[in-house]
């Protein structure tokens, strides 16, 4: 089984599609509540809430192979003019959300024998994109958080890597200028706006065995 | 309830072969530090199995702790403190 957060909407929704179709087990986490048995409604920056959903799979008993962390949200905006509130709020849910997600969830890896996590990152960070600090904090903590888990796991036959995508139109990029996105884009090694189906390629990657070598590292689609 | 000898048990189980003998552990052997000889792979296996037993007893065991790593305070400090504290968590889980 394969667990993805962030999985009913942007590129998780169809990363968790084209595993489906590749028949892969897939349950989702996120907030939204639906009636659905291949998806658990929680709050990915609450621990006591990530905890339950961590006790629900467990007592299903499967074997949990991977988890591919989506969620996030991010919020355009200076530094000057960034309310203390949506500051805390993407630093909660990107950063201490995936940090809960990953130490609550790894267990389930290594009582798998292995496994894999998949953490999102974003070209913004060794971009420094104007605009997109507090943002840009958030997944370069994912970043490093990522690389020092990769060393407490890898003696469990556990990688840890990050995917950091350009921009990908999906609804946590439609406040960045049209301008921006272009400038991203040449800015990457291979110019083209990159695909949700072009992420999923690199998951393949990651969770196929010729990649149990790669751990600890961020991934930049495009080339940056 | 769990007793140290049963941990004892569980992390010379979990160190066959790739870590001092049996023989090497004992109550008072430091489960973290510097002087331990428990590596952290162990360490994190003996909190899933401990996570396991507690579930058989029907609560839930929380190894978290700010101390973990300390020396001197942690629950991890020997077999007897783990013990010790796994069996107040479960004598705190019955009260009513």
């Amino acid at each position: 089984m394969i667990i993805v957060t962030g999985g009913r909407s942007g590129i998780g929704h169809v990363i968790v599609s084209l595993l489906r179709k590749e028949g892969e087990s897939v349950i989702t986490l996120s907030r939204r509540n639906l009636d659905e048995s291949e998806h658990i409604s929680c709050d990915l920056s609450d621990f006591k809430s990530l905890e339950l959903a961590y006790k629900s799979i467990k007592s299903r008993g499967c074997k949990v192979k991977a988890i591919i962390n989506c969620a996030g949200i991010a919020s355009m905006n200076l530094v000057l003019t960034t309310p203390p509130d949506v500051v805390e709020k993407i630093i909660q849910t990107n950063l201490i959300g995936t940090i809960y997600l990953n130490q609550i969830f790894a267990p389930l890896l290594i009582k798998n024998g292995g496994g894999s996590i998949i953490n999102f990152s974003t070209i913004a960070v060794s971009s420094a994109l104007k605009g997109e600090a507090v943002y840009i904090a958030s997944k370069a903590g994912v970043e490093a958080f990522s690389r020092t888990l990769a060393k407490e796991l890898s003696p469990f036959n556990i990688t840890v890597n990050c995917i950091a995508p350009g921009p990908i139109k999906t609804d946590l990029i439609k406040a960045i200028p049209q301008e921006t996105i272009t400038s991203i884009v040449k800015s990457q090694i291979i110019n083209r706006e990159m695909q949700p189906e072009d992420v999923f390629s690199m998951i393949k990657l990651l969770l196929s065995p010729n990649a149990r070598e790669l751990t600890g590292q961020t991934l930049h689609l495009g080339g940056f | 309830m769990i007793s140290s000898q049963k941990i004892i048990d569980i992390v010379s189980r979990l160190a066959s072969g790739s870590a001092p003998s049996k023989e090497d552990f004992t109550e008072s052997t430091p489960l973290v530090g510097s002087v331990s000889n428990v590596d952290s792979m162990i360490l994190i296996e003996l909190c899933l199995e401990l996570e396991d037993i507690a579930n058989e007893l029907g609560f839930e065991f929380d190894w978290k702790s700010e101390k973990a790593m300390s020396s001197l305070y942690s629950i991890f400090k020997d077999a007897d403190s783990l013990a010790n504290e796994f069996n107040a968590q479960y004598a705190k889980s019955k009260k009513p």
